[in-house]
């Protein structure tokens, strides 16, 4: 075959020529990807007579397949401008020709894809990207969904806030504001709610760090395991739980302390249920500073004729305080965003996820939405650039080190009994609370008819297992590419420098300061109409999931990387390896690990992810959260918690099925800062 | 095994890393068959030239060329190198024969060939039999041939190392050494090394680079760069060095009368003009008396190394370090005053700087 210089060029330049006169262009009624019948015949070729630049992408698809014949040499810029001028002219086409309600098609995708492809050829060719195709696309194809699917919804909802029937007018959030009397009432208590959570949960978790690492009990392994249990928890079965235990027919309220109350209901309740949610997390990101604390620091203090509390109070605690301000920070973040728990327990005590939900959903009103959401947003941004710049990680990119050697120093004694005693105590509590939520669902009514029953799994069986499937199934179709998707981001911004890498790793972290409510909002905003139809599809949903957890998967990817050698990689291309190749056949082997936990992350946080997806589940579509949500909101706690169990159980087996086949070190690590939303 | 070596020609190469100057206008021509050094302290710029050979950077400036080919804008994959890492770089979830065998699996050889090959370099770098194991279960030095194997088979233009012997110890550096330099000979492959160490590259090199901070400092064979260094960077770097004022009396035809502490001594030059010059003298080419005429001094330090004896002596002309192999009156204990004197073939006068 040496008369076909470059059979990538051929095929490529072949594809967009069919593309462009087979598939459809745009889509009439249908969505982006399921074109209706009547939209068939609206393929490119059959629009040129209404669009004659059509013909430019014929054009550079006859060339491109020419150039398949032709020296490599010569194709380089033109297959920039080529690239560049197809896409350009994509889009400005569609966005032309597409009036409401018409939008993308499969074929304008196909065809992107492909005017993608052939500029990222010339892009590595020419050096421009210091790497080959499959880097320089790769690069581009992660540019593109990181545009579309995280900035294009975020600026739906600014459009949404800044946009009426007059055109753009930025006082138009002043005014929206301002016929919002509760305003300052709600991010009151946002923000209020917001701190007291992080300073409990930081403290707990500061405790639990602290005894799980340097007790010498053997409780620690217990410790670990709990410190599992809110992950794999959907965010409103502590909410449940503590109503069960707390509320007006509530296991402590009104059994042992015969109250009749709805005491627990608003900010106590709300408080309690966060703390218990989010003080793992802070444990988590505490412990690993905890565990990289070099003991010889502890032990010079020793010989230095310090005593043990001593020490404690001034070399340890100091020491963790970056830990300790970063937990903070991050809990802020989890609060804020929290969805889950302010619905079911929340009560009158009014937040700003839950006030944009009821915008939507009681007063229809999207642009308050946007500009709450707007607000929403800016407060955790502003918490997830404190934590990012101020507290020094500048970049993800930051090589962890080998944990020191040696033993550390152990706690004081009357410490470390302290600590252990209150361990126990919030332990027994985690295990009440989920007793309760299991015998929620085996028992008639809660606190009024406490027979025993299994009509809510009855009901469960017969009416629930197609919201369960759907969740199921979208969370697997989900979790291999968002941990895909998420290694490979990783793997170019860890191995490979090009302009615009820094702007790359910082956008696809963003989606994990970014509140689930915000996105939810932003995903019906931006894809409720052309150009991009998704709304009531699956597509939708598994995009939502995709780019909510892609964090995960780069933090796995990121931290598995820095663990490999890189002459490893470097080896393996200059024995004749194409970068491709050396992935499959050096990266991903080596990266095993990373890649099972980020699956098993990624598949657990899209079953149990609520405040992204509450806007848009559809009737064809459901998803498990939403249906308990909607029987809690009824009162119905029998099936809500029944329900839950059987979420519990089936995520918890995925995880147990991940710490056998993978091992403990690397489960842990897939956790840090997961967001429980 | 055939082998075509083939030139190297590094032509004007500049590499900027943001702001930094890593590698300033640098022009190389390395022969086929030549085993080429690069030598210099850490941050002088000879990795990141071995990089850009072999494609893993690309040069800010310049160009380079393999044979008669331009593979300035190549990636690796594209060239006909390979390269010796200093963590040898082995892949751990592969055998040794897998390792051994990976560029020959990418470029798609049959079985049968692959075999073969395989075999053959195996036996050349002395790893017969080995095939089986894991990298992790090898030593240091069967880890080094296993990566030198690896680097072989696919029968390269041009082999680059990188400092491939620094995580050796001493005596395994010495014999690896010379198993790499007596491999390279026999095969006549063209190769480019890069150490630190000015030992090993003396040891086995055609010619050196000495370089500093981004240029090249001397280009030349290792007699050259110990006896006749172009300036005081590369004196000081390749050896011990004395640096001690002397002055020329005068200069006949490539021969200068050379006056240095007591002694006159006919050393031969290229200086032509009498006057005051910065001589240098090697250790080892001092003699160390307890009485005589030469230059008078006063033992300050004295370390014993088994085969020889380092003095540092304070004399007139400042301290001066000697290495005596001779050690003939026994070793001369820290205080001792004695009398040193300088070899005329020893003595060599550094051009001005």
């Amino acid at each position: 075959m040496s008369i076909v210089r470059t059979p990538a060029c051929l095929a490529e330049g072949a594809g967009l020529l069919a593309t462009v006169a087979l598939v459809p262009f745009i889509s009439r009624g249908g969505t982006t990807f399921m074109p209706t019948r009547e939209g068939l015949s609206l393929t490119a070729l059959a629009l040129t007579n209404q669009q004659p630049l059509f013909w430019i992408l014929v054009v550079i698809g006859l060339a491109w397949a020419a150039y398949g014949f032709m020296e490599k040499e010569r194709s380089n810029r033109a297959a920039v401008w080529g690239g560049a001028v197809g896409c350009f002219l994509i889009f400005w086409l569609t966005w032309m020709v597409a009036v409401k309600p018409y939008a993308f098609g499969p074929g304008a995708l196909l065809s992107l894809g492909i005017c993608l492809l052939i500029l990222g050829h010339g892009l590595s060719r020419s050096g421009f990207i210091r790497a080959d195709a499959f880097v320089a696309v790769s690069i581009l194809l992660a540019g593109l969904f990181i545009v579309l699917f995280i900035l294009f919804p975020l600026f739906a909802i600014l459009r949404q806030s800044v946009v009426d029937d007059s055109g753009i007018r930025v006082t138009l959030l002043a005014d929206t504001l301002k016929r919002y009397p509760a305003l300052w009432r709600v991010v009151g208590n946002s923000l209020g709610l917001a701190v007291f959570v992080s300073c409990t949960s930081t403290l707990i978790g500061l405790v639990f760090a602290l005894a799980a690492a340097r007790s010498r009990s053997r409780l620690t392994g217990v410790l670990r395991a709990f410190s599992l249990l809110p992950i794999i928890t959907p965010p409103f079965v502590v909410g449940m739980a503590i109503i069960l235990l707390f509320g007006l027919q509530g296991f402590v309220t009104s059994q042992l302390l015969g109250l009749k109350t709805r005491g627990i209901f608003g900010f106590p309740g709300l408080a309690l249920a966060q703390t218990l949610s989010f003080a793992p997390v802070a444990f988590l990101v505490i412990s690993s500073v905890v565990e990289s604390i070099n003991p010889a620091l502890e032990e010079a203090s020793l010989t230095l004729r310090a005593g043990r509390w001593l020490t404690f109070w001034r070399v340890t605690l100091p020491l963790l305080r970056p830990g300790v301000a970063n937990a903070f920070l991050l809990t802020i973040i989890e609060s804020l965003a929290d969805f889950g728990n302010p619905i079911i327990i929340g009560g009158e005590f009014e937040v700003l996820s839950t006030e944009i939900y009821f915008s939507i959903v009681g007063r229809f009103d999207q642009t308050l939405a946007a500009t709450l959401g707007l607000i929403l947003l800016a407060f955790c941004l502003a918490s997830f650039l404190l934590q990012r710049y101020w507290l020094g990680e500048r970049s993800y990119v930051t090589v962890t080190g080998k944990p020191p050697s040696g033993r550390p120093m152990p706690l004081p004694k009357g410490l470390e009994i302290g600590l252990l005693v209150f361990c126990v105590f919030w332990c027994f509590f985690t295990l009440t609370i989920y007793l309760s939520v299991v015998s929620g669902g085996f028992v008639e009514i809660w606190g009024i008819n406490n027979t025993f029953t299994l009509r809510h799994y009855v009901l469960l069986m017969r009416d629930g297992m197609d919201a369960l499937w759907t969740t199921l199934i979208l969370a697997s179709v989900s979790a291999p590419l968002t941990a895909a998707l998420g290694i490979l981001i990783a793997y170019l911004v860890v191995r490979h420098r090009f302009p615009g890498r820094r702007a790359l790793e910082f956008l696809s972290m963003l989606s994990f300061a970014v509140p689930g409510t915000v996105i939810g909002i932003g995903y019906v905003m931006a894809f409720n109409q052309s150009p991009f139809l998704l709304t009531g599809t699956a597509a939708i949903l598994v995009i939502a999931f995709i780019f909510r957890n892609m964090p995960v998967g780069i933090r796995s990817g990121v931290a598995a990387l820095a663990q490999i050698d890189q002459a490893l990689e470097e080896a393996s291309v200059t024995l004749r390896a194409s970068f491709a190749m050396t992935i499959r056949r050096v990266v991903l082997p080596l990266i095993r690990q990373a890649i099972v936990s980020a699956l098993v992350f990624s598949f657990v946080r899209a079953v149990t992810a609520i405040s992204a997806v509450v806007f848009i589940v559809s009737a064809k579509w459901q998803l498990s959260t939403k249906v308990i949500l909607d029987q809690a909101e009824n009162g119905r706690y029998g099936l809500a918690t029944a329900y839950s169990t059987v979420l519990i159980v089936i995520m918890a087996a995925a995880i147990a099925l991940m710490y056998f086949w993978v091992g403990r070190k690397t489960a842990h690590g897939g956790l840090e800062g997961g967001g429980l939303t | 095994m055939r082998l075509e070596a083939a030139s190297v020609l590094i032509k004007d190469v500049t590499k900027r890393f943001g702001q930094v100057l890593a590698v300033d206008r640098v022009s190389l021509q390395i022969e086929p068959g030549e085993l080429l050094t690069l030598l210099g302290p850490s941050g002088c710029g000879k990795t990141t030239i071995l990089r850009i050979v072999a494609g893993l950077e690309t040069a800010t400036d310049g160009r380079v060329f393999i044979g008669e080919a331009d593979v300035t804008r190549l990636p690796p994959n594209a060239r006909d190198v390979t390269m010796m890492f200093q963590s040898y770089a082995l892949f751990p979830h592969l055998t040794v024969f897998e390792n051994v065998a990976y560029g020959l699996r990418v470029l798609k050889r049959p079985e049968a060939e692959i075999r073969r090959a395989v075999q053959e370099v195996m036996e050349l770098v002395g790893m017969t039999g080995m095939e089986g194991r894991n990298p992790s279960a090898l030593s240091g030095g069967q880890q080094q041939r296993v990566a030198l194997a690896r680097s072989l088979v696919l029968n390269p233009k041009v082999l680059l190392f990188d400092e491939p012997l620094s995580n050796l110890d001493a005596k395994l550096r010495k014999r690896m050494r010379e198993e790499i330099r007596l491999l390279q000979q026999r095969l006549g492959i063209t190769a480019i090394y890069v150490t630190h160490d000015q030992a090993e590259a003396l040891a086995i090199s055609d010619r050196i680079v000495v370089m500093d901070r981004g240029r090249i400092s001397q280009i030349g064979t290792p007699l050259e760069l110990y006896h006749e260094p172009a300036n005081r960077f590369v004196a000081e770097f390749i050896g011990e060095a004395n640096f001690l004022p002397a002055a020329i009396e005068s200069a006949v035809e490539g021969w200068v009368n050379l006056r240095i502490g007591p002694q006159s001594l006919r050393v031969k030059s290229r200086l032509l003009s009498p006057g005051p010059v910065t001589v240098l003298a090697r250790p080892e080419t001092i003699r160390i008396h307890d009485r005589g005429e030469g230059l008078p001094g006063i033992v300050q330090k004295v370390s014993y190394l088994g085969s020889a004896a380092d003095y540092t002596v304070e004399t007139a002309l400042g301290p001066i370090l000697i290495t005596d192999y001779d050690m003939a009156g026994g070793v001369l204990p820290s205080g001792a005053a004695v009398r040193l004197e300088f070899l005329g073939h020893g003595v060599y006068p550094l051009p001005p700087e």
